[in-house]
């Protein structure tokens, strides 16, 4: 689905992968804001959503220098051709090697040609030749889960992948500088695809570890489906689950081998790409970057301590919502004042939020804990005194860095970059500065509980943690410092017609 | 990360199979079991009563109005039928109880109301320069009994067949005995009457519905418009019903071979009497099909699209398809083996049976195509019965089609070949429908595996 078309050259093409623009905050709005920032070149956007119904429409105003944007939603059986027996394609078989612990994609599987005409949607979807594939790789894999759950298991897997391809078709002949992709998994794919078929340059950014991110989903949510028989239920969720992460660590290898560049966010994600197998010269640090000044107005407008906590994400089980809501039981039979604010988005696992709220009933935190749903920052961190993340996982949250250019410290546990945010870690200069907060373990609520107590009452802690809080923002997490740095990496690459005129330059 | 992947959840929920059809409308196909029974009850009820009767004719022009109501009334009400009882099916089997009857009530106006419209306009033929009220008799009739059709299909979908025989057994007892007071009288009477019974079977059927079946609502024309994948079962029971009466018509239309006998109302003896002979030959064939059908097949199917839905390996579903398949085949050839030796019984016996009802014995050739006919009707229905357990639409149409066009086409060149070739036109145009479904079954059941999970969704 075209939505803007400018027919103009993009220098920029990112791909979204169920983020810009149409979901707030996070990835979302990162690519806004780069956008916007860079308001003399030009961008071009391809969305690859779920179906259309789990989205609530266009979150942004686009600014004028996006030229290009196309949705394409991946399992809503829009792009689907009609049902027709069709024998299919025996090169169907190759597709296994997604599968596979090794992982040794062969380069007939990154020809594009191989998704257009030698094994088609079609093929993919009615083929007799595939559904023999997945009948023999069944019994080759020894599993011993009902078959139809393989079957759909597999679909599902493989289906976004060819909807997907589909996406390069419609630019094909469009002048495009660079690719930029903000995640590995199928987006990522797109990307590296791009990059055989047409030799764009191609970069990737990691917010967090795409493939780990999967694999905390999948070990998570117990969607997968289930078995009459109780007894399959805990052999068959490992075996399909498995296949799901070896798919999405393979599609990581295939990005970082095609990407030109592969950028994470902070120190520790660049080790974890190492071993999932990013060659270390290709790997830049960008952390992200807040827009100071917005944020340095608020300061003023705290005197003293608000006795108020603020778990500031979205209401799903990757951020723990649980150990907040428990760790401010104990922290409020302590200190009486106290409150807890969960501000962020519950719509995308309604199950979930509803969940917490009834914790927060049980333990009779009505008065205390509110969900205030999303909220603009800049009206709600004035009046907190503390922030907090009790994620199990987490990239590089950028509501760490605005609660500290309000003067807020945050408590959290060590999920991605946290750690290095509140106990600096960039360099030698940034650990120093001190600690602008405290990392407790996850899960702990008794941790977070006293150190919400601690923060919240001792002073002079309080104070150090802002000041060294409000430096750490201001000298390494600007969002000047961030733009500058994607710009200088766009320019290497706009401009050079092609990767190989890149190297001879 | 906000939502960086495609939200997996909701990605994995497998749609398809899911609301799989677990049903059958092959329900349709053994009502028109039941106008057999119907056809015989009128035939002894009328031969009791003949010598009651005001005039000779009063038992002929009854028993061919009759033949003509349920002919036309079957074939109008066909096509909805097939597409009614896969609708119900579908509710059935999501457990939307409360949503049978308001459309059941919904197809029954839908069916009675364009029933009695093209009643109407065939009774201005039928019925020419005779005085209204039989062309209001006989509309009002056709469309009672279409809303009987519909109402019996949708019981035996549901599995009530002791009390769709208790309702046909009362309301045809009553039509026999009020037939016998009221041949007594005006023709117009015996029609009454005859109408009469058809309310009185229309009004028990249809409590039985209400009874099973309460709901808050009361009308609904849903089963219309909702799944328009099925309207190629409208085609399909559009085509068996002409395909089954294609033959007997073309009889009773050609000068030759009918003539008639009220009004444009036409009949040929030659033709009607053996052929409604080989239908009651059926009964031993039908009853072994049902009982087959019904509790083999039907449980070795269940099996093995539970296992596909939720539990079965891949080894659990080849053995349970297999077991199906076995299934498949015995329902066929033990109904056609009991049929087939029963025919052969007749084959010996013929001259004396006929001999003992009186018939002449000049039938005899023709009776014998005709049994042959018979006897093939009856393997199309099993193939037919068994394409509609596995919803295999685009079959049924197939076959349908070309066992109407061949019984019309065939039946035609008959005419025009003579006397000795009576009779082979049906015959012919079956064992072709017939051949045609076994192909299209096996290709169906060769590759089920990859069939049932690819297309069915």
């Amino acid at each position: 689905m075209k939505i803007i078309d400018k027919q103009k050259p993009i220098d920029v093409l990112f791909i979204s992968e169920g983020t810009y623009p149409y979901v707030h905050g996070g990835v979302a709005s990162w690519i806004h804001e780069i956008i916007t920032a860079m308001g003399d070149k030009k961008f071009g956007v391809i969305f690859l959503g779920s179906k259309e119904e789990d989205y609530n429409g266009i979150q942004y105003r686009f600014p004028e220098n996006l030229v290009y944007l196309e949705s394409y939603f991946m399992v809503s059986g829009r792009e689907y051709p009609p049902a027709a027996y069709i024998s299919g394609s025996d090169k169907v078989k190759k597709i296994d090697a997604f599968l596979n612990d090794e992982g040794n994609i062969v380069e007939e599987l990154l020809n594009i040609y191989f998704y257009l005409s030698d094994v088609t949607l079609a093929d993919i979807l009615y083929g007799k030749k595939t559904f023999d594939m997945i009948e023999d790789l069944y019994i080759r894999k020894e599993l011993n889960i009902p078959f139809i759950d393989f079957f759909w298991t597999l679909r599902n897997i493989f289906i976004p992948l060819w909807i997907a391809v589909k996406a390069i078709l419609s630019v094909l002949d469009r002048e495009i500088s660079l690719i930029h992709s903000p995640s590995t998994g199928y987006a990522g794919f797109l990307g590296a695809l791009f990059k055989k078929t047409r030799d764009i340059p191609y970069i990737v950014t990691e917010h967090g570890i795409y493939t780990l991110e999967r694999k905390i989903d999948l070990l998570n949510t117990n969607w997968i489906p289930k078995g009459s028989n109780p007894v399959f239920r805990s052999i068959e969720v490992e075996e399909l689950k498995k296949l799901w992460i070896n798919f999405f660590i393979n599609l990581g290898k295939i990005c970082y081998k095609q990407a030109n560049k592969v950028i994470c966010l902070f120190e520790g994600a660049k080790s974890i790409q190492m071993s999932l197998g990013c060659s270390p010269e290709k790997i830049d640090v960008i952390p992200n970057g807040v827009k100071i000044e917005q944020y340095a107005l608020l300061r003023q407008q705290r005197d003293s301590i608000p006795p108020v906590v603020a778990l500031i994400g979205r209401v799903t089980p990757v951020k723990d919502v649980k150990t907040f809501i428990k760790a401010m039981k104990i922290l409020i039979e302590k200190m009486p004042e106290a409150e807890g604010w969960i501000v962020g988005p519950e719509a995308e696992d309604p199950d979930y939020a509803k969940e917490c709220k009834m914790l927060v009933n049980t333990l009779r935190l009505e008065d205390k804990v509110k969900f205030s749903g999303f909220q603009k920052l800049t009206d709600i961190l004035p009046y907190i005194g503390l922030s907090t993340l009790t994620s199990i996982s987490e990239g590089m949250p950028l509501v760490v860095l605005e609660s500290f250019a309000t003067g807020v410290p945050c408590v959290a546990t060590d999920a991605g970059s946290i750690k290095q945010l509140v106990y600096g870690g960039l360099n030698d200069d940034d650990i120093q500065l001190g600690k602008a907060g405290e990392i407790v373990s996850a899960g702990d609520s008794r941790a977070f509980a006293d150190a919400y107590y601690k923060f919240l009452t001792d002073k002079q802690l309080y104070t150090n943690a802002q000041f060294t809080a409000i430096q750490r923002v201001e000298r390494f997490y600007s969002f000047d410092a961030f733009i500058n740095n994607y710009q200088k990496i766009y320019e290497t690459f706009i401009g050079v017609n092609s990767w190989q005129e890149y190297q001879s330059s | 990360m906000a939502g960086i992947s495609i939200q997996l959840n909701k990605i994995l929920k497998k749609s398809g199979l899911t609301n799989l059809l677990a049903a059958t409308a092959y329900s349709a196909v053994l009502s028109s079991g039941n106008w057999i029974i119907a056809v015989v009850s009128i035939f002894v009820s009328s031969t009791l009563s003949h010598k009651f009767a005001k005039t000779p004719d009063t038992t002929i022009i009854y028993q061919i109005y009759i033949t003509y109501t349920l002919a036309i009334s079957l074939i109008v009400s066909g096509p909805l039928q097939l597409m009614f009882t896969r609708y119900i099916a579908d509710k059935f089997f999501k457990k939307r109880f409360d949503e049978i009857l308001p459309n059941y009530l919904g197809a029954v106006v839908s069916v009675m109301g364009y029933s009695f419209v093209v009643s109407v306009i065939l009774s201005f033929y039928f019925f020419k320069s005779l005085p209204c009220y039989y062309h209001l008799i006989f509309s009002c009739t056709i469309s009672t009994l279409s809303g009987v059709w519909i109402t019996n299909a949708l019981l035996s979908g549901l599995k009530s067949y002791k009390y769709i025989l208790f309702s046909f057994a009362f309301s045809y007892l009553f039509i026999g005995i009020s037939f016998f007071f009221t041949s007594k009288l005006e023709v117009i009477w015996t029609f009454v009457s005859f109408y009469a019974g058809q309310i009185v079977l229309l009004c028990l059927l249809m409590i039985r519905v209400i009874l099973d079946y309460p709901s808050k609502k009361l009308f609904s024309l849903e089963f219309w418009y909702k799944r328009k994948s099925y309207y190629s079962l409208l085609l399909s029971g559009l085509f068996y019903n002409i395909g089954i009466w294609a033959d007997k018509f073309i009889f009773w239309f050609n000068p030759v071979t009918g003539k008639p006998v009220f009004g444009n109302l036409r009949a040929s003896v030659m033709y009607d009497i053996p052929i409604i002979l080989a239908y009651i030959c059926l009964i031993p064939g039908i009853a072994v099909f049902f009982l087959k059908l019904e509790v083999e097949f039907a449980s070795s199917y269940d099996n093995y699209f539970n296992a596909v839905r939720s539990w079965g390996k891949l080894e659990d579903l080849y053995r349970l398809a297999n077991k199906m398949i076995d299934n498949v085949r015995t329902t066929l050839y033990d109904t056609l083996r009991v049929q087939g030796i029963g025919g052969v019984l007749i084959f010996f016996f013929e001259e004396k049976i006929f001999k003992f009802f009186n018939l002449p014995s000049i039938y005899i050739p023709l009776f014998n195509i005709l049994l042959v006919g018979a006897i093939l009707q009856l393997a199309f229905m099993v193939i037919f019965a068994i394409l509609s357990y596995f919803d295999r639409r685009r079959d049924l149409a197939i076959i349908s089609f070309i066992f109407a066009l061949g019984n019309l086409i065939f039946t035609m060149i008959t005419q025009f070949l003579g006397p000795y070739y009576y009779g082979y036109g049906f015959a012919l145009s079956v064992l072709i429908a017939v051949l045609i479904g076994m192909l299209r079954l096996r290709r169906f059941l060769n590759e089920v595996h990859y069939r049932t999970f690819v297309f069915i969704s």
